[in-house]
Protein backbone atom coordinates (compact mmCIF):
# COMPACT_ATOMS: atom_id res chain seq x y z
CA UNK A 1 0.00 0.00 0.00
CA UNK A 2 1.41 3.40 -0.98
CA UNK A 3 0.86 6.62 0.94
CA UNK A 4 0.80 9.74 -1.25
CA UNK A 5 1.27 11.96 1.80
CA UNK A 6 4.40 10.10 2.90
CA UNK A 7 5.70 10.20 -0.67
CA UNK A 8 5.23 13.96 -0.89
CA UNK A 9 6.86 14.48 2.50
CA UNK A 10 9.86 12.30 1.55
CA UNK A 11 10.22 14.14 -1.76
CA UNK A 12 10.13 17.49 0.06
CA UNK A 13 12.63 16.33 2.68
CA UNK A 14 15.00 15.06 -0.02
CA UNK A 15 14.69 18.37 -1.87
CA UNK A 16 15.51 20.31 1.31
CA UNK A 17 18.56 18.10 1.88
CA UNK A 18 19.72 18.93 -1.62
CA UNK A 19 19.26 22.69 -1.29
CA UNK A 20 21.04 22.75 2.08
CA UNK A 21 24.13 21.12 0.60
CA UNK A 22 23.96 20.89 -3.21
CA UNK A 23 27.59 19.72 -3.60
CA UNK A 24 26.51 16.12 -2.96
CA UNK A 25 24.84 15.95 -6.33
CA UNK A 26 28.29 16.03 -8.00
CA UNK A 27 29.39 12.47 -7.13
CA UNK A 28 26.16 11.08 -8.58
CA UNK A 29 26.10 13.01 -11.84
CA UNK A 30 29.79 13.12 -12.70
CA UNK A 31 29.98 9.52 -14.04
CA UNK A 32 27.09 9.78 -16.53
CA UNK A 33 28.26 13.25 -17.57
CA UNK A 34 31.79 12.05 -18.34
CA UNK A 35 30.51 8.85 -19.99
CA UNK A 36 28.31 10.94 -22.31
CA UNK A 37 31.07 13.42 -23.12
CA UNK A 38 33.44 10.55 -23.99
CA UNK A 39 30.71 9.09 -26.20
CA UNK A 40 30.30 12.43 -27.97
CA UNK A 41 34.04 12.45 -28.69
CA UNK A 42 33.80 8.92 -30.10
CA UNK A 43 30.78 9.86 -32.22
CA UNK A 44 32.19 13.21 -33.37
CA UNK A 45 33.05 12.05 -36.87
CA UNK A 46 29.57 10.63 -37.45
CA UNK A 47 27.63 13.89 -36.94
CA UNK A 48 23.89 14.43 -37.41
CA UNK A 49 21.31 12.33 -35.62
CA UNK A 50 23.87 10.01 -34.05
CA UNK A 51 25.18 12.85 -31.89
CA UNK A 52 21.65 13.70 -30.75
CA UNK A 53 21.19 9.99 -30.09
CA UNK A 54 24.15 10.12 -27.67
CA UNK A 55 22.83 13.26 -26.02
CA UNK A 56 19.44 11.62 -25.38
CA UNK A 57 21.13 8.49 -24.06
CA UNK A 58 23.27 10.65 -21.79
CA UNK A 59 20.14 12.19 -20.30
CA UNK A 60 18.83 8.72 -19.42
CA UNK A 61 22.20 7.72 -17.91
CA UNK A 62 22.18 10.92 -15.86
CA UNK A 63 18.77 10.24 -14.41
CA UNK A 64 19.70 6.66 -13.63
CA UNK A 65 23.09 7.57 -12.11
CA UNK A 66 21.49 10.01 -9.74
CA UNK A 67 18.60 7.71 -8.86
CA UNK A 68 20.73 4.71 -7.97
CA UNK A 69 23.41 6.73 -6.21
CA UNK A 70 21.15 8.90 -4.10
CA UNK A 71 18.55 6.24 -3.41
CA UNK A 72 21.07 3.73 -2.20
CA UNK A 73 22.87 6.28 -0.10
CA UNK A 74 19.69 7.73 1.36
CA UNK A 75 18.92 4.40 3.03
CA UNK A 76 22.65 3.89 3.71
CA UNK A 77 22.83 7.21 5.54
CA UNK A 78 19.71 6.40 7.54
CA UNK A 79 21.39 3.19 8.59
CA UNK A 80 24.65 5.00 9.39
CA UNK A 81 22.94 7.79 11.31
CA UNK A 82 20.70 5.36 13.16
CA UNK A 83 17.45 6.81 11.79
CA UNK A 84 16.36 3.78 9.75
CA UNK A 85 14.69 2.18 12.76
CA UNK A 86 12.84 5.42 13.54
CA UNK A 87 11.50 5.58 9.96
CA UNK A 88 10.35 1.97 10.16
CA UNK A 89 8.24 2.54 13.28
CA UNK A 90 6.27 5.42 11.73
CA UNK A 91 2.88 4.51 10.23
CA UNK A 92 4.11 5.57 6.75
CA UNK A 93 5.19 2.61 4.59
CA UNK A 94 8.95 2.62 3.96
CA UNK A 95 8.31 1.98 0.26
CA UNK A 96 6.45 5.31 0.01
CA UNK A 97 9.30 7.14 1.76
CA UNK A 98 11.87 5.59 -0.58
CA UNK A 99 9.71 6.22 -3.67
CA UNK A 100 9.37 9.91 -2.77
CA UNK A 101 13.15 10.16 -2.44
CA UNK A 102 13.74 8.26 -5.70
CA UNK A 103 11.38 10.62 -7.55
CA UNK A 104 13.34 13.64 -6.41
CA UNK A 105 16.64 11.97 -7.22
CA UNK A 106 15.54 11.00 -10.73
CA UNK A 107 14.24 14.54 -11.23
CA UNK A 108 17.59 15.90 -10.12
CA UNK A 109 19.20 13.70 -12.75
CA UNK A 110 17.63 16.09 -15.25
CA UNK A 111 20.33 18.53 -14.14
CA UNK A 112 22.81 16.17 -15.70
CA UNK A 113 20.71 15.92 -18.85
CA UNK A 114 20.70 19.71 -18.97
CA UNK A 115 24.50 19.83 -18.53
CA UNK A 116 24.87 17.29 -21.36
CA UNK A 117 22.55 19.33 -23.60
CA UNK A 118 24.60 22.47 -22.94
CA UNK A 119 27.91 20.73 -23.68
CA UNK A 120 26.41 19.19 -26.81
CA UNK A 121 25.04 22.51 -28.03
CA UNK A 122 27.99 24.77 -27.25
CA UNK A 123 31.09 22.52 -27.23
CA UNK A 124 30.11 20.10 -30.01
CA UNK A 125 27.73 22.35 -31.95
CA UNK A 126 25.00 19.72 -32.01
CA UNK A 127 21.56 20.93 -32.91
CA UNK A 128 19.51 19.72 -29.94
CA UNK A 129 16.09 20.05 -31.55
CA UNK A 130 13.51 17.36 -30.96
CA UNK A 131 11.00 16.31 -33.62
CA UNK A 132 7.98 16.06 -31.32
CA UNK A 133 8.43 18.27 -28.22
CA UNK A 134 5.19 17.18 -26.51
CA UNK A 135 5.92 13.50 -27.11
CA UNK A 136 9.44 14.09 -25.84
CA UNK A 137 8.17 15.64 -22.57
CA UNK A 138 5.71 12.79 -21.99
CA UNK A 139 8.44 10.21 -22.69
CA UNK A 140 10.81 12.09 -20.38
CA UNK A 141 8.27 12.04 -17.54
CA UNK A 142 7.61 8.32 -18.13
CA UNK A 143 11.36 7.56 -18.16
CA UNK A 144 11.87 9.55 -14.98
CA UNK A 145 9.07 7.64 -13.27
CA UNK A 146 10.37 4.29 -14.54
CA UNK A 147 13.88 4.97 -13.24
CA UNK A 148 12.49 6.03 -9.86
CA UNK A 149 10.62 2.71 -9.65
CA UNK A 150 13.74 0.80 -10.69
CA UNK A 151 15.68 2.65 -7.98
CA UNK A 152 12.99 1.59 -5.52
CA UNK A 153 13.42 -2.10 -6.40
CA UNK A 154 17.13 -1.88 -5.67
CA UNK A 155 16.49 0.36 -2.67
CA UNK A 156 14.55 -2.46 -1.02
CA UNK A 157 17.72 -4.51 -0.64
CA UNK A 158 19.44 -1.71 1.25
CA UNK A 159 17.01 -2.27 4.08
CA UNK A 160 18.55 -5.65 4.84
CA UNK A 161 22.20 -5.05 4.01
CA UNK A 162 24.72 -2.50 5.17
CA UNK A 163 26.84 -3.13 2.08
CA UNK A 164 24.82 -0.57 0.11
CA UNK A 165 27.81 1.19 -1.39
CA UNK A 166 29.13 -2.03 -2.91
CA UNK A 167 25.69 -2.84 -4.33
CA UNK A 168 25.32 0.63 -5.79
CA UNK A 169 28.61 0.35 -7.65
CA UNK A 170 27.59 -3.03 -9.01
CA UNK A 171 24.21 -1.80 -10.24
CA UNK A 172 25.05 1.50 -11.91
CA UNK A 173 26.99 0.34 -14.96
CA UNK A 174 24.94 -2.75 -15.94
CA UNK A 175 21.94 -0.48 -16.56
CA UNK A 176 24.14 1.85 -18.63
CA UNK A 177 24.99 -1.13 -20.82
CA UNK A 178 21.73 -3.07 -20.86
CA UNK A 179 19.37 -0.10 -21.39
CA UNK A 180 21.02 0.51 -24.76
CA UNK A 181 20.74 4.24 -24.10
CA UNK A 182 23.95 5.00 -26.00
CA UNK A 183 23.77 2.39 -28.74
CA UNK A 184 21.08 0.30 -30.44
CA UNK A 185 20.12 -2.91 -28.67
CA UNK A 186 21.24 -4.93 -31.68
CA UNK A 187 24.85 -4.07 -30.77
CA UNK A 188 24.43 -6.09 -27.58
CA UNK A 189 24.98 -9.86 -27.70
CA UNK A 190 21.80 -11.86 -28.19
CA UNK A 191 21.94 -13.57 -24.79
CA UNK A 192 21.83 -10.23 -22.97
CA UNK A 193 18.87 -8.76 -24.85
CA UNK A 194 16.11 -10.35 -22.70
CA UNK A 195 17.61 -8.48 -19.71
CA UNK A 196 17.41 -5.26 -21.72
CA UNK A 197 13.80 -5.91 -22.72
CA UNK A 198 12.84 -6.37 -19.07
CA UNK A 199 14.12 -2.92 -18.10
CA UNK A 200 11.73 0.06 -18.17
CA UNK A 201 14.75 2.31 -18.84
CA UNK A 202 15.24 0.56 -22.20
CA UNK A 203 11.74 1.43 -23.41
CA UNK A 204 11.86 4.92 -21.90
CA UNK A 205 15.06 5.65 -23.81
CA UNK A 206 13.48 4.16 -26.94
CA UNK A 207 10.38 6.40 -26.61
CA UNK A 208 12.62 9.45 -26.13
CA UNK A 209 14.57 8.63 -29.28
CA UNK A 210 11.44 7.99 -31.36
CA UNK A 211 10.01 11.35 -30.22
CA UNK A 212 13.25 13.17 -31.05
CA UNK A 213 14.84 11.60 -34.13
CA UNK A 214 13.26 11.64 -37.57
CA UNK A 215 12.65 8.14 -38.94
CA UNK A 216 14.00 6.38 -35.86
CA UNK A 217 12.13 3.20 -34.92
CA UNK A 218 14.42 0.17 -35.36
CA UNK A 219 12.13 -2.21 -33.47
CA UNK A 220 8.98 -1.05 -35.30
CA UNK A 221 7.16 -0.27 -32.04
CA UNK A 222 6.08 3.27 -32.78
CA UNK A 223 6.00 5.98 -30.12
CA UNK A 224 2.90 4.61 -28.39
CA UNK A 225 4.31 1.09 -28.41
CA UNK A 226 7.53 2.18 -26.68
CA UNK A 227 5.60 4.33 -24.21
CA UNK A 228 3.20 1.44 -23.49
CA UNK A 229 6.09 -0.92 -22.81
CA UNK A 230 7.66 1.68 -20.51
CA UNK A 231 4.39 1.87 -18.57
CA UNK A 232 3.96 -1.92 -18.48
CA UNK A 233 7.51 -2.71 -17.27
CA UNK A 234 7.31 0.16 -14.77
CA UNK A 235 4.09 -1.29 -13.35
CA UNK A 236 5.65 -4.75 -13.07
CA UNK A 237 8.70 -3.33 -11.28
CA UNK A 238 6.46 -1.28 -8.99
CA UNK A 239 4.56 -4.42 -7.93
CA UNK A 240 7.84 -6.31 -7.47
CA UNK A 241 9.26 -3.48 -5.35
CA UNK A 242 6.17 -3.33 -3.12
CA UNK A 243 6.35 -7.06 -2.54
CA UNK A 244 10.12 -6.85 -1.91
CA UNK A 245 9.70 -4.04 0.60
CA UNK A 246 7.07 -5.95 2.49
CA UNK A 247 9.18 -9.15 2.51
CA UNK A 248 12.56 -7.55 3.28
CA UNK A 249 11.19 -5.15 5.91
CA UNK A 250 9.76 -8.14 7.74
CA UNK A 251 13.06 -9.95 7.46
CA UNK A 252 15.09 -7.00 8.74
CA UNK A 253 12.78 -6.66 11.74
CA UNK A 254 13.15 -10.36 12.58
CA UNK A 255 16.95 -10.26 12.15
CA UNK A 256 17.23 -7.04 14.12
CA UNK A 257 19.80 -5.65 11.67
CA UNK A 258 18.30 -2.20 11.07
CA UNK A 259 20.74 -0.33 13.30
CA UNK A 260 23.72 -2.49 12.42
CA UNK A 261 26.35 -0.51 10.65
CA UNK B 1 62.00 7.21 11.58
CA UNK B 2 61.24 3.74 12.96
CA UNK B 3 58.00 5.06 14.42
CA UNK B 4 56.92 6.31 11.01
CA UNK B 5 57.66 2.94 9.38
CA UNK B 6 55.64 1.19 12.11
CA UNK B 7 52.84 3.71 11.56
CA UNK B 8 52.74 3.03 7.81
CA UNK B 9 52.72 -0.73 8.40
CA UNK B 10 50.02 -0.59 11.07
CA UNK B 11 47.85 1.71 8.97
CA UNK B 12 48.11 -0.62 5.95
CA UNK B 13 47.12 -3.61 8.09
CA UNK B 14 44.16 -1.78 9.63
CA UNK B 15 43.05 -0.67 6.14
CA UNK B 16 43.16 -4.29 4.97
CA UNK B 17 41.15 -5.59 7.93
CA UNK B 18 38.53 -2.87 7.81
CA UNK B 19 38.07 -3.42 4.05
CA UNK B 20 36.16 -6.62 4.74
CA UNK B 21 34.36 -5.49 7.89
CA UNK B 22 31.28 -4.25 6.03
CA UNK B 23 31.61 -5.78 2.56
CA UNK B 24 32.61 -9.45 2.63
CA UNK B 25 35.45 -10.75 0.39
CA UNK B 26 33.11 -12.39 -2.13
CA UNK B 27 30.88 -9.34 -2.57
CA UNK B 28 33.97 -7.12 -2.72
CA UNK B 29 35.50 -9.28 -5.45
CA UNK B 30 32.25 -9.25 -7.45
CA UNK B 31 32.06 -5.47 -7.03
CA UNK B 32 35.63 -4.92 -8.25
CA UNK B 33 35.25 -7.25 -11.23
CA UNK B 34 31.77 -6.16 -12.30
CA UNK B 35 32.62 -2.46 -12.14
CA UNK B 36 35.74 -2.95 -14.26
CA UNK B 37 33.95 -5.30 -16.66
CA UNK B 38 30.81 -3.22 -17.24
CA UNK B 39 32.74 0.03 -17.65
CA UNK B 40 34.95 -1.65 -20.24
CA UNK B 41 31.96 -3.26 -21.96
CA UNK B 42 30.06 0.02 -22.13
CA UNK B 43 32.85 1.86 -23.92
CA UNK B 44 33.64 -1.12 -26.13
CA UNK B 45 30.02 -1.15 -27.35
CA UNK B 46 30.03 2.61 -27.87
CA UNK B 47 33.27 2.46 -29.87
CA UNK B 48 31.98 -0.51 -31.86
CA UNK B 49 28.87 1.48 -32.78
CA UNK B 50 30.85 4.68 -33.47
CA UNK B 51 33.18 2.85 -35.86
CA UNK B 52 36.15 5.18 -35.39
CA UNK B 53 39.22 3.23 -36.59
CA UNK B 54 41.57 5.25 -34.35
CA UNK B 55 39.59 4.29 -31.25
CA UNK B 56 38.34 0.78 -31.92
CA UNK B 57 37.03 -1.70 -29.33
CA UNK B 58 40.47 -3.15 -28.50
CA UNK B 59 41.96 0.34 -28.07
CA UNK B 60 39.13 1.32 -25.74
CA UNK B 61 39.21 -1.96 -23.78
CA UNK B 62 42.95 -1.68 -23.11
CA UNK B 63 42.62 1.95 -21.99
CA UNK B 64 39.78 1.12 -19.63
CA UNK B 65 41.64 -1.88 -18.23
CA UNK B 66 44.57 0.36 -17.26
CA UNK B 67 42.28 3.09 -15.94
CA UNK B 68 40.69 0.57 -13.54
CA UNK B 69 43.76 1.29 -11.42
CA UNK B 70 42.21 4.67 -10.64
CA UNK B 71 39.49 3.20 -8.40
CA UNK B 72 41.92 2.08 -5.74
CA UNK B 73 45.07 4.08 -6.44
CA UNK B 74 43.42 7.49 -6.73
CA UNK B 75 39.80 7.32 -5.53
CA UNK B 76 40.51 4.92 -2.65
CA UNK B 77 43.41 7.07 -1.43
CA UNK B 78 41.54 10.34 -1.97
CA UNK B 79 38.62 9.09 0.08
CA UNK B 80 40.77 7.90 3.00
CA UNK B 81 40.93 11.19 4.93
CA UNK B 82 37.30 12.02 4.20
CA UNK B 83 36.18 8.59 5.39
CA UNK B 84 37.99 8.94 8.73
CA UNK B 85 36.28 12.28 9.19
CA UNK B 86 32.92 10.80 8.24
CA UNK B 87 33.28 7.96 10.75
CA UNK B 88 34.58 10.36 13.42
CA UNK B 89 38.05 8.85 13.90
CA UNK B 90 40.12 11.71 12.50
CA UNK B 91 40.75 13.33 15.88
CA UNK B 92 41.92 9.97 17.29
CA UNK B 93 44.43 9.61 14.44
CA UNK B 94 45.79 13.06 15.18
CA UNK B 95 46.15 12.06 18.82
CA UNK B 96 48.61 9.27 17.98
CA UNK B 97 52.37 9.96 17.90
CA UNK B 98 52.50 9.09 14.15
CA UNK B 99 52.17 11.99 11.74
CA UNK B 100 48.97 11.98 9.74
CA UNK B 101 50.89 11.75 6.45
CA UNK B 102 52.33 8.34 7.40
CA UNK B 103 48.94 7.01 8.46
CA UNK B 104 47.55 7.85 5.02
CA UNK B 105 50.70 6.59 3.33
CA UNK B 106 49.94 3.19 4.90
CA UNK B 107 46.41 3.32 3.52
CA UNK B 108 47.89 4.22 0.14
CA UNK B 109 50.22 1.21 0.32
CA UNK B 110 47.24 -1.08 0.85
CA UNK B 111 45.29 0.57 -1.97
CA UNK B 112 48.30 -0.01 -4.25
CA UNK B 113 47.97 -3.76 -3.73
CA UNK B 114 44.23 -3.60 -4.49
CA UNK B 115 44.89 -1.41 -7.53
CA UNK B 116 47.49 -3.76 -8.97
CA UNK B 117 45.15 -6.71 -8.46
CA UNK B 118 42.29 -4.86 -10.19
CA UNK B 119 44.36 -3.78 -13.18
CA UNK B 120 45.79 -7.30 -13.62
CA UNK B 121 42.33 -8.86 -13.65
CA UNK B 122 41.02 -6.10 -15.94
CA UNK B 123 43.84 -6.68 -18.43
CA UNK B 124 43.07 -10.40 -18.44
CA UNK B 125 39.36 -9.66 -19.00
CA UNK B 126 40.15 -7.22 -21.81
CA UNK B 127 42.25 -9.86 -23.51
CA UNK B 128 39.79 -12.69 -22.92
CA UNK B 129 36.53 -10.88 -23.75
CA UNK B 130 37.35 -7.87 -25.90
CA UNK B 131 40.12 -9.01 -28.18
CA UNK B 132 43.03 -7.07 -26.69
CA UNK B 133 46.21 -8.68 -27.98
CA UNK B 134 48.75 -8.94 -25.17
CA UNK B 135 50.73 -11.76 -26.78
CA UNK B 136 53.55 -9.39 -27.75
CA UNK B 137 53.88 -7.95 -24.25
CA UNK B 138 56.82 -8.91 -22.08
CA UNK B 139 55.28 -9.78 -18.66
CA UNK B 140 58.17 -8.28 -16.69
CA UNK B 141 58.07 -5.00 -18.60
CA UNK B 142 54.28 -4.85 -18.25
CA UNK B 143 54.54 -5.48 -14.49
CA UNK B 144 57.19 -2.74 -14.14
CA UNK B 145 55.03 -0.24 -16.04
CA UNK B 146 52.00 -1.06 -13.88
CA UNK B 147 53.92 -0.76 -10.60
CA UNK B 148 55.43 2.60 -11.61
CA UNK B 149 52.02 3.87 -12.80
CA UNK B 150 50.48 2.78 -9.52
CA UNK B 151 53.26 4.51 -7.55
CA UNK B 152 52.62 7.83 -9.33
CA UNK B 153 48.84 7.53 -9.11
CA UNK B 154 48.84 6.83 -5.35
CA UNK B 155 51.00 9.96 -4.91
CA UNK B 156 48.48 11.90 -6.99
CA UNK B 157 45.65 10.49 -4.85
CA UNK B 158 47.44 11.57 -1.67
CA UNK B 159 47.76 15.13 -2.95
CA UNK B 160 44.04 15.28 -3.71
CA UNK B 161 43.15 13.41 -0.50
CA UNK B 162 45.06 15.82 1.73
CA UNK B 163 42.31 18.43 1.29
CA UNK B 164 39.95 15.98 3.01
CA UNK B 165 41.76 16.79 6.25
CA UNK B 166 40.62 20.39 5.99
CA UNK B 167 37.40 20.30 3.97
CA UNK B 168 34.22 18.55 5.09
CA UNK B 169 34.82 15.72 2.65
CA UNK B 170 37.08 14.76 -0.21
CA UNK B 171 34.28 12.77 -1.89
CA UNK B 172 33.30 15.46 -4.37
CA UNK B 173 36.88 16.03 -5.49
CA UNK B 174 37.58 12.28 -5.51
CA UNK B 175 34.56 11.59 -7.73
CA UNK B 176 35.64 14.21 -10.25
CA UNK B 177 39.22 12.91 -10.41
CA UNK B 178 37.99 9.31 -10.66
CA UNK B 179 36.15 9.93 -13.93
CA UNK B 180 38.15 12.77 -15.43
CA UNK B 181 40.85 10.30 -16.47
CA UNK B 182 38.38 8.60 -18.84
CA UNK B 183 38.12 11.87 -20.74
CA UNK B 184 41.59 13.37 -20.51
CA UNK B 185 44.12 10.54 -20.34
CA UNK B 186 43.87 8.84 -23.73
CA UNK B 187 41.85 5.99 -22.24
CA UNK B 188 39.01 5.98 -24.78
CA UNK B 189 40.37 8.08 -27.63
CA UNK B 190 43.68 9.75 -28.56
CA UNK B 191 44.47 12.96 -26.66
CA UNK B 192 44.64 14.75 -30.02
CA UNK B 193 40.82 14.57 -30.15
CA UNK B 194 40.60 17.02 -27.25
CA UNK B 195 40.47 20.75 -27.94
CA UNK B 196 43.97 22.29 -27.96
CA UNK B 197 43.41 24.29 -24.77
CA UNK B 198 42.47 21.14 -22.86
CA UNK B 199 45.34 18.92 -24.02
CA UNK B 200 47.98 20.26 -21.57
CA UNK B 201 45.71 19.17 -18.67
CA UNK B 202 46.08 15.56 -19.85
CA UNK B 203 49.78 15.62 -19.09
CA UNK B 204 49.20 16.53 -15.43
CA UNK B 205 47.68 13.07 -14.87
CA UNK B 206 50.07 10.13 -14.37
CA UNK B 207 47.42 7.87 -15.92
CA UNK B 208 48.14 9.46 -19.33
CA UNK B 209 51.72 8.17 -19.27
CA UNK B 210 50.67 4.82 -17.81
CA UNK B 211 48.10 4.18 -20.54
CA UNK B 212 50.57 5.18 -23.24
CA UNK B 213 53.30 2.95 -21.77
CA UNK B 214 50.95 -0.07 -21.54
CA UNK B 215 49.79 0.44 -25.13
CA UNK B 216 53.42 0.41 -26.30
CA UNK B 217 54.31 -2.64 -24.20
CA UNK B 218 51.28 -4.45 -25.62
CA UNK B 219 52.68 -3.78 -29.10
CA UNK B 220 55.99 -5.37 -28.11
CA UNK B 221 58.01 -2.45 -26.73
CA UNK B 222 60.70 -3.30 -24.19
CA UNK B 223 61.70 -1.54 -20.99
CA UNK B 224 64.17 0.72 -22.81
CA UNK B 225 61.46 1.86 -25.25
CA UNK B 226 59.19 3.09 -22.48
CA UNK B 227 61.92 4.26 -20.09
CA UNK B 228 61.22 7.95 -20.76
CA UNK B 229 57.57 7.45 -19.75
CA UNK B 230 58.65 5.57 -16.63
CA UNK B 231 61.07 8.36 -15.69
CA UNK B 232 58.32 10.96 -16.08
CA UNK B 233 55.99 8.91 -13.86
CA UNK B 234 58.69 8.31 -11.23
CA UNK B 235 59.53 12.03 -11.15
CA UNK B 236 55.85 12.98 -10.98
CA UNK B 237 55.25 10.40 -8.26
CA UNK B 238 58.18 11.66 -6.14
CA UNK B 239 56.96 15.25 -6.53
CA UNK B 240 53.42 14.21 -5.57
CA UNK B 241 54.61 12.47 -2.35
CA UNK B 242 56.63 15.54 -1.29
CA UNK B 243 53.72 17.85 -2.12
CA UNK B 244 51.30 15.58 -0.24
CA UNK B 245 53.58 15.67 2.82
CA UNK B 246 53.59 19.47 2.80
CA UNK B 247 49.85 19.68 2.16
CA UNK B 248 49.04 17.26 5.00
CA UNK B 249 51.13 19.47 7.33
CA UNK B 250 49.40 22.66 6.14
CA UNK B 251 45.86 21.27 6.16
CA UNK B 252 46.38 19.60 9.53
CA UNK B 253 47.39 22.97 11.02
CA UNK B 254 44.53 24.79 9.29
CA UNK B 255 42.01 22.18 10.45
CA UNK B 256 43.24 22.48 14.03
CA UNK B 257 42.97 26.26 13.92
CA UNK B 258 39.53 26.19 12.34
CA UNK B 259 38.30 23.29 14.46
CA UNK B 260 37.15 21.44 11.34
CA UNK B 261 38.98 18.19 12.04
CA UNK B 262 35.80 16.36 13.01
CA UNK B 263 33.46 18.41 10.87
CA UNK B 264 31.40 16.44 8.41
Amino acid sequence: MMSVRAMKAALKQQAIHFFVDPQWVIPSIIAPFIFTTVTLFLFRHTGGDLMLYAVLGGGVLGMWGNTIHSSSWSIGYDRMNGTLEAIMVTPAPLSSVVFGRCLWNAFLGLLNALAVFLVAQFAFGIDVTVRDPLGFLVALAATLLSLAVLGMVFGAFYVVTRASSALFQMLEYPIYVLSGAMFPLVVLPEWSRPFSYALPATWGAEALKIASLSGYDPLGLGYMGALGLTALTTLVFLLVSLWLFSFLEGRAKVNGTLVRY
Amino acid sequence: MMRNVTGVKASALVAMRSQFAVVGPVLWLIQILSTALFQMWFFVLVSDFAGDPAAGPAYVALGNAVSSLTYAAVYGVTMAAGSEKHIGTMASILGTPTRMYYVFLGKGAYQSVIGLFTVTVSLLLSSWLFGVDLSGADPLTLATVLVVTCFAMVGFGMVIGSVGVYLRSSMVLGSIVLYLGLLLCGVNFPIAYLPGWLQPASYAFPLTYGVEAVRRVAMGAGLADVSHLLIVMLAMGAAFYVLAYLLFEVFERLALRRGSLDMF
